[in-house]
């Protein structure tokens, strides 16, 4: 073959290059010139031999992928494009991941200020926090979605089997993977989840010396602390992102090798799809399926970009703190569910099933055997499917933020406008607007709209959580809080939950603590109607929280994206 | 190096020198890996003295609650000193159906819920400890009064001491069905030790609320 140079006196600068440009371009491609891809792209018939089949023998990524698909699979139904999604959060996830590694170290002496720093130093550091945990739990929904759908349409079914079993494990790696990187941040959110998550490990139907030990290993010391974050650092961006990548390529080999499942009505079980595609039914990668892939890549990317910038925004709560659990701590939505049975049954009982759960999700398609993929022949397994997938569901409102745990009623209304964590109404005052004084629910302040919109705030809240007794006109506001209902114990209730303080007094007191910083107090006293004199709730001064002149929690409201 | 008598050996079903020493090699990797992974975990396992993570915590006895009054939080030691005395009762402490001993003395009760770890809080208005996680509830000296938590609040071993802060003969932690019972207060007690790294689990009684049906 001529060198470059005797191109170059052969045919002329500009033609030598553009030769040489094809060259690299068909090696690059393993097989395609520049062309081809053009001619492709435009939707051209190939030429023969068809150039576009050649990368799927000669290059390692296209020899990943099928050649050609089946053309009903390459419609929105049956796949929904489930899996190429998760396999594309798993991408996404990895980069997003990485960048965010180089401004993080895995200590508790500096991971929470390390997390303030990408918030609000590093360039697009938010962005980018934002990305990753909005793709970490859209990767746990699709996979959730894609696993699903794989039920419902009976893909499971033979020569399939293998292929859900190692799905299962890729879903639990999912959730294990995003569950991981809670702990990172070193928030009171990441402590706390992870370490009911680590209790309810120690609580495994299992030897008592065996669990202590597996707790150990799995919080590096006695306690959470640095060798547990490190633990789980390692676990987060090493051993489970490798262990995913493994069965990924497992599970794919498996989807490529049976093809994807044609709707349930056009295909009989044990068919084997992908080698026995008439050609008039072939969909080919090129330019079809890569161009469409193209697409989604876009559409999937705008998504998460835009949602990250201007629909969501990734919590940070407060420095982690081992000796305070903060009031209303619920799991990540994904974990739900397991929060709702925690409430309903013993844990070792929770525990133990869990694991059990799993296993027989993946053993399932080898025991569920039926002769046919139609929905018509699969009433029962569909029906047992809706029966799970309702529990799920009411498991998961169990285990949500509306079926939480109920404190005392001062408690309540104090985790309303004032809460140890979460968008929070007084401190999102603006210092100057906090004068010292006695302020009552539902008071005006002149001149003050910020203090007045808070105290609104703290009417309302009142209005949840107290009630007025029967003969007692005297209250500020009769006839806007229901009448008190005596409930078992002594205590009273009004519509809105058990609890309830009956014809209470409450107050805002706020007091200069330092020159610049004041302390904000919420007072409540409730009188003893049955021994005057005496009260059932009298918070005195055990409700409160500082607010310092330099500490924004109003730009950090509005950095957060908090409403307060 | 395949001679006849091995390939007609090996056609009979029997095992050649070749595939033999095939499965030795395998047979030791497996071994290896296996011992590998035994110290893999010893490994991991991490390395503390025994009791790091406790302690003697010496307290003055005017931090001690008054009886059957709110219990005094110890922060650095992670535990409530409480005063119970079933004797004089009131709406913070007193004694269930199936009690039949009166509860009299201080006890150490250690701050995590024996459900799943989460540090519960005395809430004042309620007159009980509860916890912010799963809702477990619990009576002043730890007894269980709603569920989900599968014991009592675990407990410490404790002991009065005198002025001079001698320990007081008599006066340590007695255990009663493997947990430490509360130890009435001695006239000339001046501080308790409290040594956190002697924890004893806390006993399943029934709920209480199962006395009064009013379980949720």
């Amino acid at each position: 073959m001529a060198t470059f140079f005797e191109q170059v006196s052969e045919m002329g600068v500009k033609q030598a290059v553009i030769t040489k440009a094809d060259e690299v371009v068909e090696r690059l491609t393993a097989g395609m010139n520049i062309s081809d891809i053009r001619s492709a792209l435009r939707g051209d018939e190939p030429r023969r031999p068809n150039p576009r089949l050649r990368p799927h023998a000669d290059s390692f990524w296209f020899h990943i992928r099928p050649s050609f698909y089946h053309t009903e699979v390459t419609h929105i139904y049956p796949t929904f494009r489930l899996g190429w999604l998760s396999t594309f959060m798993f991408v996404w996830e990895t980069i997003t991941g990485i960048i965010l590694m180089v401004f993080y170290t895995p200590s508790p002496l500096v991971a929470y200020d390390n997390m303030w720093n990408i918030l609000g130093n590093v360039p697009l550091g938010q962005l980018m926090r934002n990305m990753h945990r909005l793709g970490a739990e859209v990767m746990v929904l699709v996979v959730a979605l894609h696993m699903l759908r794989t039920f419902i349409t009976g893909s499971y079914k033979k020569p399939r089997q293998f292929t859900w079993a190692t799905g299962v494990i890729l879903l639990t790696f999912t959730a294990l993977l995003s569950f991981s990187g809670y702990l990172l941040p070193w928030d009171q959110l990441a402590y706390w989840a992870l370490t009911v998550f680590l209790s309810g490990a120690e609580a495994a139907p299992a030897p008592p010396e065996l669990n202590a030990n597996i707790l150990l290993i799995l919080q590096g010391a006695p306690s959470l602390g640095a060798g547990g974050l490190l633990r789980w650092y390692l676990f987060h961006v090493l051993l489970l992102p490798l262990l995913t990548a493994i069965f990924f390529f497992v599970h794919y080999y498996k989807v490529v090798l049976y093809g994807i499942s044609l709707p349930p009505g056009r295909e009989e079980i044990g068919e084997d799809t992908a080698k026995r595609v008439p050609k008039d039914e072939r969909t080919y990668f090129t330019p079809d399926i890569l161009t469409s892939e193209l697409m989604w890549t876009a559409l999937t990317t705008l998504f998460l970009t835009a949602g990250s910038l201007w629909f969501w925004d990734a919590p940070l709560e407060h420095h982690a703190d081992p000796i305070v659990t903060p009031l209303h701590v619920v799991a990540p939505w994904y974990l739900s569910w397991s929060q709702g049975w925690l409430k309903l049954a013993d844990k070792t009982i929770v525990i133990g099933f869990i694991p059990l759960l799993i296993v027989m999700f993946v053993v399932m398609p080898y025991v569920e055997v039926g002769k046919s993929r139609r929905y018509a022949d699969r009433r029962v397994g569909l029906t047992v499917a809706s029966l799970f997938f309702a529990a799920m569901l009411v498991s998961n409102w169990m285990g949500s933020p509306e079926f939480r745990v109920e404190s005392s009623p001062e408690l309540e209304v104090a985790q309303e406008i004032m809460p140890q964590e979460g968008a929070n109404v007084l401190l999102g005052v603006p210092y100057e607007y906090l004068e010292t004084g006695i302020y009552l629910p539902g008071e005006e302040i002149p001149d003050n709209p910020y203090l007045t919109r808070a105290l609104e705030e703290f009417e309302a809240a009142m209005q949840n959580h107290s009630c007025v007794l029967n003969g007692n006109p005297d209250m500020p506001r009769d006839g806007v809080w229901d009448k008190c209902r005596e409930l078992e114990g002594g205590r009273y209730g009004n519509d809105f939950g058990d609890n309830a303080m009956a014809d209470p007094f409450a107050a805002l007191r706020i007091t200069q603590e330092q020159a610049n910083m004041v302390r904000l107090t919420l007072i409540f006293e409730v009188p003893d109607p049955n021994n005057p004199g005496e009260f059932l709730v009298q918070s005195g001064d055990s409700i409160y929280a500082f607010r310092h002149e330099g500490s924004f929690y109003e730009e950090e409201c509005r950095f957060l994206n908090k409403d307060c | 190096m395949a001679n006849a008598a091995v390939s007609a050996e090996a056609k009979s079903g029997g095992i050649s020198r070749r595939e033999f020493l095939y499965y030795i090699w395998g047979a030791s990797i497996a071994l290896y890996a296996a011992q590998f992974s035994g110290l893999l975990i010893w490994f991991l396992l991490p390395r503390f003295r025994e009791g790091e993570f406790g302690g003697l915590f010496v307290i003055s006895v005017n931090e001690l609650p008054a009886v059957n009054a709110q219990p005094t939080n110890v922060p650095s030691g992670r535990f409530w000193l409480v005063n119970l005395d079933t004797i004089q009762p009131n709406d913070l402490m007193k004694k269930a159906e199936d009690e039949t001993e009166e509860i009299v003395g201080v006890a150490a009760i250690y701050k995590v819920c024996t459900h799943l770890g989460c540090i519960y809080t005395w809430t004042e208005a309620n007159n009980r400890f509860e916890c912010p996680c799963h809702g477990s509830k619990y009576r002043l000296d730890g007894r269980r009064i709603e569920s989900p938590a599968p014991r009592a609040l675990d407990r410490f071993r404790m002991q009065f001491l005198d002025a001079d802060k001698n320990p007081i003969p008599g006066t340590e932690s007695e255990l009663v069905n493997d947990f430490y019972a509360p130890v009435p207060k001695p006239d000339n007690a001046a501080f308790i030790s409290v040594d956190t790294g002697d924890r004893k689990m806390g006993l399943s009684q029934p709920l209480l609320c199962s006395f009064a049906n009013e379980c949720p």
